[in-house]
């Protein structure tokens, strides 16, 4: 968290990693694989394609490894990989059935817990119903970056995030409150799929993959 | 900090539903507001953490190695 964001433009040029920075990538990267299994699970729902998904960035962190540039935020690098492949993926697959037939949030861990008042099951199956740049915006923030951050990784304005964060929030609170129609039950499919899929082009086209 | 920028006024830039629409209707005490709201950050971090905690599946390991046999070959 501390150390500074790669810069998304490179003005050097990659180098090859010397062996002792190839070493530390490699351990990062396994000390990653849990947060980047979270953040494909929050964005996909079900288990397995987040788990497809977190393997590919796994990869192509890999390939791409020159373009590290040791030193910077590991984490934050990763999680831009991910996003791209996540909206990469969608569009060459030019459907969100797969994802948008997920069943609310897939999570056989997680057991029926009570946040002051507020079902953790409810929070998520209201969460599924998101845009998905309201869900990255959201799971960016709640813990693991700043806002800066989370814009940085998203490729947007901090304002852009903040502003997310706030109508995912609202709407969170409206359909948990019961305000704001009735949650779907976990087998429901969202009710316009069609709609998600232009939210998640309008995303692509914010931050094309890289 | 973060907390700050998240229950201060920021939160309402940009989002004009949150000024113009439904007035009453969704303007709750602040403090239940607060308390909800902390409650769903707070969910959304515990499901996250929840996956993070989950033993790492053995595919994610064998990748790993997979890739770290093609580097030694490849060096």
């Amino acid at each position: 968290m501390n150390r500074p964001l790669p810069a998304h433009e490179h003005h050097e040029a990659p180098r090859p990693m010397t062996r002792e920075e190839e070493k530390e990538f490699r351990q990062g990267l396994v000390e990653m694989v849990p947060v980047l299994r979270a953040f494909a699970r929050s964005l996909c729902g079900k288990r397995d394609l987040a788990d497809d998904l977190a393997q590919e960035t796994l990869a192509k962190a890999l390939q791409a490894r020159d373009k590290f540039r040791p030193g910077t935020n590991l984490k934050a690098w990763l999680f831009v990989i991910l996003r791209n492949e996540f909206y990469s993926n969608h569009r060459r697959a030019k459907t969100v059935a797969n994802y948008a037939a997920a069943e609310g949030m897939h999570s056989e861990s997680m057991e029926p817990e009570q946040h002051a008042s507020l079902d953790l099951s409810d929070l998520m199956r209201a969460f599924n119903q998101l845009p998905f740049e309201q869900k990255e915006a959201l799971i960016l923030t709640a813990g693991e970056f700043s806002y800066d951050e989370a814009a940085a990784i998203c490729g947007c304005a901090v304002g852009t995030i903040k502003s997310r964060v706030s109508r995912a929030r609202k709407r969170l609170e409206s359909l948990v409150e019961g305000k704001d129609g009735v949650l779907p039950s976990r087998s429901e499919q969202p009710e316009n799929p069609t709609d998600a899929f232009f939210q998640f082009g309008r995303s692509v086209t914010e931050k094309a993959p890289g | 900090m973060a907390d700050k920028i998240r229950e201060g006024g920021v939160m309402t830039a940009g989002d004009p539903t949150v000024t113009s629409g439904r007035p009453g209707s969704r303007t709750p005490r602040p403090q239940t507001h607060r308390a909800q709201q902390k409650a769903i950050t707070q969910g959304l971090r515990k499901f996250f953490d929840s996956v993070a905690s989950e033993p790492v599946p053995d595919e994610f390991m064998a990748l790993l190695q997979k890739i770290d046999g093609k580097k030694e070959s490849d060096a």
